[in-house]
């Protein structure tokens, strides 16, 4: 409501207000129309030069030059004896204004740098285009390369090292760049626009805990099933270490599935699940079974799936992906009791004996007895064997040597 | 030069060339599958045309196996020859003290070496741990053969304790015929570069009065050796 109240009130009071007893447009078109009108500070040139018919046509068009150049209302020499103040946008887009100055890109420009970002950064200065326009650097087709116009460059990103670049490449930016689909995420969809704030700051819509919240808002589905998961309950719980969207599937990476190139594709999904399942130091933290990726990668499904075989059980095809349960949940997939179903999947024989052996753990005593004690006595034979059978040669050689010596030493 | 004698009949050379191919591809096979996460491993697995084709290999060479399994066990079971094999190889009460008496001849206790028969109690070991070894390898291999099968069979458990017993058992055959048998037909004194009766089937007479004389004896007696 307030935001339509404004537009009525903008034209209403405030132009009125402004053009009184003002200078008129004419007056600094005569100097700001000549196309080589330009400044120089510092040792850079800056273009004063105003298209004006560009102006008329923008969103600002029925402005006068007085309405947002405040300062220069009682100006009456020129050129300006000093320099004009820089337009502030918040005067009538407080909203925009009051986001804009909490965010990173107006803390971190203006501390320590020349091109410091303000308004007219990605909204133009003059030549306004409402964002719904395809040819505006904020329509949701063009804004991710107005992003990257800065961000593609590794130094502008401080401190982050984050590939923003690979955007582009992604299943978003393909989508964006290539189809030219506007559903498609782009970059305010997850970083807000105008308060665009650092990902370890809880405000953000890209802080760690609130990242499925933020996809969760085009893929919706994901997001409760995520929610009801182990890895939802935990991280619901605050603990940070539980994996949220990202760490699966990546942030500007994003691929589809059956991409190769993707963190969750058949044959790369065992390596993401085990960052975290492979990991000691998170498993007795939490208590939960270590190795997973390396006794997976030696069982028969691992072995084919690293020989580029896809249709072979990865952790997903058994465990499910976003509505991931621990094996003691009735529920989970890998509850004892629906493993012969979870196994049917793929093998249309499976039985309750497929339950009846642990999957993919190393073996030790307390849960494969049986592999356990075979593995050792065959190592123990093996070993004993090889020991034995050098013994005998070194026997069998020094015996011979000897009793040649022997003979040589009769004749 | 006395003529030299049948050691070995042609079926028992053919049987033992059939044997030690199907092994060594077995082998192979086998071990690139063990170590597939080592260089080597995918090396060996590219050479064997992939996953699947390492696969369809090592099942071939398994169908040899069992073929000429089958076929000494008939051959043992129904030909002469082949009894008179199997009765060669029955281990004595005897061999026990030649056993003992081969370890103090090559420590220079005793003078002259324990005389055996047409094999020695090692040959002997080493048959019935061959006939034991390819009997495990062909029941657990069939199980693994199965695959998924065998687990709608039989408890999971049951089948990957299989797939320990096949590998080690494997490994165990490999490094028996490799620190065994071929330093035993290669290297040991008197045999360097390789004992030929394996393809020859033949042992002169001196060397079977020197390495088997009981066995040279017993065909004196029976006047088998001729003139």
């Amino acid at each position: 409501m307030l935001r339509i109240t404004h537009y009525f009130l903008v034209p209403i009071l405030v132009i009125p207000l402004l053009t009184w007893a003002q200078i008129p447009d004419t007056q600094c078109l005569r100097c700001h129309s000549q196309s080589n009108l330009a400044k120089t500070m510092n040792g850079k040139t800056t273009s004063l030069y105003v298209n004006v018919d560009s102006l008329k046509a923008s969103v600002h068009g029925e402005f006068r030059c007085l309405s947002c150049h405040l300062d220069l209302a009682r100006e009456n020499q020129y050129p300006h004896l000093l320099p004009p103040k820089p337009v502030d946008c918040a005067s009538c887009h407080s909203a925009e204004g009051q986001e804009m100055a909490v965010s990173s890109h107006w803390h971190l420009t203006q501390a320590d740098r020349t091109d410091a970002m303000t308004c007219a950064s990605c909204h133009g200065d003059h030549v306004i285009k409402p964002a719904a326009g395809s040819d505006s650097p904020t329509n949701r087709r063009n804004i991710g390369k107005l992003c990257l116009a800065c961000h593609a460059d590794q130094e502008v990103v401080i401190g982050s090292g984050v590939k923003v670049s690979a955007y582009e490449r992604s299943v978003h930016g393909l989508e964006v760049f290539v189809k030219g689909d506007t559903v498609a995420a782009n970059c305010v969809d997850c970083h807000g626009n105008h308060k665009v704030l650092p990902a370890n700051n809880p405000a953000s819509p890209v802080y760690k805990h609130t990242v499925p919240q933020t996809c969760g808002q085009c893929h919706k589905e994901a997001r409760i099933n995520y929610l009801n998961s182990i890895h939802g309950q935990a991280m619901t719980k605050g603990i940070l270490e539980a994996p949220v969207c990202t760490d699966c599937h990546g942030e500007h990476t994003i691929q589809t599935p059956d991409s190769s190139l993707s963190s969750i594709s058949p044959s790369n999904v065992p390596k993401t699940c085990g960052h975290c399942h492979e990991n000691v130091i998170l498993t007795e933290k939490y208590g939960i079974a270590s190795e997973r990726f390396s006794t997976y990668q030696s069982s028969y499904h691992g072995v084919a799936n690293q020989y580029g075989r896809t249709v072979v059980a990865n952790c997903a095809s058994c465990h499910g992906f976003h509505e991931i349960l621990p094996p003691s949940d009735p529920a989970s997939t890998v509850h004892p009791a629906n493993l012969a179903a979870t196994c049917g999947h793929c093998h249309p024989d499976a039985s309750a004996n497929f339950a009846k052996g642990k999957m993919h753990v190393q073996a030790t005593l307390q849960n494969s007895p049986g592999v356990f004690f075979v593995r050792r006595f065959y190592y123990l034979f093996i070993g004993g064997l090889m020991v034995l059978f050098i013994l005998y040669m070194i026997l069998d050689y020094s015996g011979f040597i000897r009793r040649r010596r022997e003979r040589r030493s009769s004749k | 030069m006395k003529p030299a004698i049948l050691r070995f009949t042609l079926t028992e050379r053919v049987q033992h060339i059939i044997l030690l191919s199907s092994l060594i591809i077995l082998v192979l096979t086998g071990l690139s599958l063990m170590f597939h996460n080592t260089g080597w491993g995918r090396f060996m697995i590219s050479l064997e045309g992939g996953l699947a084709g390492r696969g369809l290999i090592h099942r071939l060479a398994a169908l040899m196996l069992i073929g000429v399994s089958l076929y000494h066990y008939f051959y043992t079971l129904l030909s002469r020859h082949g009894h008179n094999l199997l009765m060669d190889f029955l281990p004595e009460k005897r061999d026990w003290g030649k056993f003992v008496k081969t370890f103090k001849f090559n420590l220079g206790m005793i003078d002259s070496p324990p005389e055996w028969s047409k094999f020695t109690f090692f040959q002997k070991l080493q048959y019935f741990g061959v006939v034991a070894g390819v009997i495990i390898m062909i029941l657990t291999g069939i199980v693994l053969w199965l695959g998924p099968q065998a687990i709608a069979l039989m408890p999971k458990w049951l089948v990957d304790l299989t797939l320990v017993v096949h590998g080690s058992e494997g490994l165990l055959i490999f490094l028996l015929l490799l620190f065994w048998h071929l330093y035993n037909v290669h290297l040991a004194p008197g045999n360097f570069p390789m004992n030929m009766s394996w393809l020859t089937g033949r042992i002169s007479v001196d060397e079977l009065r020197n390495r088997y004389p009981l066995e040279y004896k017993r065909m004196v007696e029976r006047k088998e050796l001729g003139e």
